[in-house]
C-alpha cells in the first residue's frame, strides 16, 4: 500500500511539473477599446457691425480694410472653443455675389501682413494643427477702376477640419 | 418753497446727464458639433445609422444648418434625418424663408444633466464644461443585398452653417465635414476562423463560439502523466493480488 501511494504521488508530481509550466507560460491578452467622439466647436467673432463691412468709395480702391478692424482686432476671429478635443486645420474660401471678382476680396492673418486673395476652393490651410484659441482673419478689398457702381458682395466660408 | 425748487432743479440736472450707451453685443456665430461612432457595421441588404449632434452655447445668433451627402459608394442609399425643409424666420421684423435641415438656437450651459428634455431636442454632454440641449441629425446608410462581406464604404456628410441678419458686403458662413466608415459584415453572431493551408485547402475550424479547439495539444503532458499513472496503479494492484495468491497457497 505504501508503495502504491508513493507511486501515485510521484505521478502527480510528474503531471504537475510537466503541465503547470505550460499553463504558466501561456500569456493571454484581451483587447480593450473605447470610442472617443470628436467634438468641434468653432465661433466666429465679428468685430463691430455684423458681416464684413467696407465704406466703399470711388474706384480704384486698393487694400480697403473692414470698417471695424484695427491692429489687434481682426474683422473675424475664428475661436476654437474649450470643449474641442481634436486639433483642427482652418481653411477659407469664398464666392463672389456681385460683379467684383473674387480675387479682389482678400485676407491676412496679421494687420500688416501679406494680403492674399480669397479663392473659390479651400486649398492650403491658413492655420494648421490648432487647439483651443483665437485665430485672426483681417479682411480687405480692392475695387479696380471701371467696376460698376452699386453694391458688390462676397460670401466667405471658414472651415475647420480635424 | 426754496427747498422744493432746489429739489426740482437737482432732479432736472440728474435727468440731463447722458445715459450710459447700451452698445449691442458683437455678433458671435457658433457652430458646435459632436459626432457619434465613425466606424459603423451593416449587413448586406441592411441599414445602419450614424449620429451627429449639434448645439450652440457660445453664440448669440441662431445657427442654421444644412447637410448634404458629399461622398458615398455607388449603389449605397444615404438619407439624412431631419430632411431639408423651409423655416420661416422673422429677422429684424422682416420675414425670411430659410431652407435647412435643422437650426440651433443659442442655449444655456448647464452644470447638471437636464431632467426634462423638450421634444425634438436632446441632452448633450459638453466635455469639461457641462451639459446643454441640442439637436440630433442621423445619417441612414442602406447597402445593397449584393454588397460583399468585408467591403468598406467611406461616407462624407458636408455641413454648412449660416446666420441671418448680416449686413456687411461680405457675409460669413462655416463649413465642416463628417466622415463615416461603414463595413459590411455577416449576419451570423458566431465567430469562426479558418486557416487556409499553402494548397488553398481549409484546415479544421478553430474557435467556434469562443472555445479554442487549438488549445488541446497543450494538454499532452497531462494526458501522458495520467496514462502513466493508470499503468503504474494497474501494475501495483496486479502485483499485490499475485502476492496475496502466493501467500494463500
Amino acid at each position: 500500500m505504501k508503495k502504491l501511494i508513493i507511486s501515485l504521488a510521484a505521478v502527480a508530481v510528474l503531471i504537475g511539473v510537466t503541465a503547470v509550466p505550460v499553463m504558466a507560460a501561456e500569456e493571454e491578452s484581451v483587447g480593450a477599446s473605447v470610442t472617443v467622439n470628436a467634438v468641434v466647436s468653432i465661433s466666429l467673432t465679428d468685430a463691430g457691425d455684423t458681416g464684413i463691412n467696407f465704406t466703399g468709395g470711388v474706384p480704384p480702391i486698393t487694400g480697403q480694410g473692414d470698417e471695424d478692424q484695427s491692429d489687434g482686432t481682426p474683422a473675424i476671429a475664428v475661436v476654437v472653443e474649450p470643449e474641442t478635443n481634436v486639433e483642427v486645420d482652418i481653411f477659407i474660401k469664398g464666392t463672389a455675389t456681385g460683379d467684383l471678382a473674387l480675387a479682389n476680396w482678400k485676407y491676412s492673418t496679421t494687420f500688416a501682413g501679406t494680403k492674399t486673395s480669397i479663392t473659390d476652393t479651400y486649398g492650403t490651410a491658413v492655420y494648421t494643427d490648432k487647439g483651443v484659441g483665437s485665430y485672426a482673419f483681417y479682411h480687405w478689398v480692392d475695387v479696380p477702376a471701371g467696376t460698376p457702381s452699386g453694391s458688390q458682395g462676397c460670401t466667405v466660408y471658414y472651415k475647420a477640419e480635424s | 418753497m426754496k427747498k422744493i425748487c432746489l429739489f426740482v432743479l437737482a432732479a432736472l440736472l440728474l435727468l440731463a446727464l447722458p445715459l450710459p450707451a447700451s452698445a449691442d453685443e458683437p455678433a458671435k456665430y457658433n457652430f458646435a458639433s459632436a459626432q457619434g461612432d465613425k466606424n459603423l457595421k451593416v449587413t448586406p441588404g441592411g441599414e445602419v445609422k450614424g449620429d451627429i449632434y449639434f448645439y450652440n452655447i457660445d453664440g448669440n445668433r441662431i445657427t442654421h444648418i444644412t447637410l448634404e451627402v458629399g461622398q458615398a459608394p455607388s449603389g449605397w442609399e444615404i438619407t439624412i434625418e431631419p430632411p431639408l425643409s423651409e423655416t420661416q424666420v422673422m429677422v429684424n421684423s422682416i420675414l425670411v424663408t430659410v431652407t435647412e435641415n435643422l437650426y440651433v438656437e443659442p442655449g444655456e450651459l448647464l452644470s447638471e444633466e437636464p431632467q426634462t428634455v423638450p421634444e425634438g431636442m436632446i441632452s448633450i454632454t459638453v466635455p469639461g464644461r457641462g451639459y446643454t440641449l441640442g439637436k440630433l441629425a442621423q445619417v441612414m446608410v442602406s447597402v445593397p443585398e449584393s454588397a460583399a462581406l468585408g467591403t468598406t464604404g467611406e461616407i462624407t456628410i458636408a455641413a454648412e452653417a449660416t446666420w441671418l441678419g448680416q449686413t456687411g458686403a461680405a457675409a460669413v458662413k462655416q463649413a465642416r465635414d463628417f466622415d463615416f466608415t461603414v463595413t459590411v459584415v455577416s449576419e451570423s453572431a458566431e465567430f469562426t476562423e479558418v486557416i487556409i493551408d499553402e494548397n488553398g485547402v481549409e484546415d479544421e475550424t478553430v474557435s467556434t463560439n469562443g472555445v479554442a479547439q487549438a488549445a488541446a495539444p497543450r494538454w499532452w503532458p497531462a494526458l501522458v502523466g495520467g496514462a502513466a499513472a493508470a499503468v503504474i496503479v494497474g501494475v501495483a494492484v496486479s502485483r499485490r493480488r499475485a502476492a496475496k495468491r502466493r501467500a494463500l497457497r
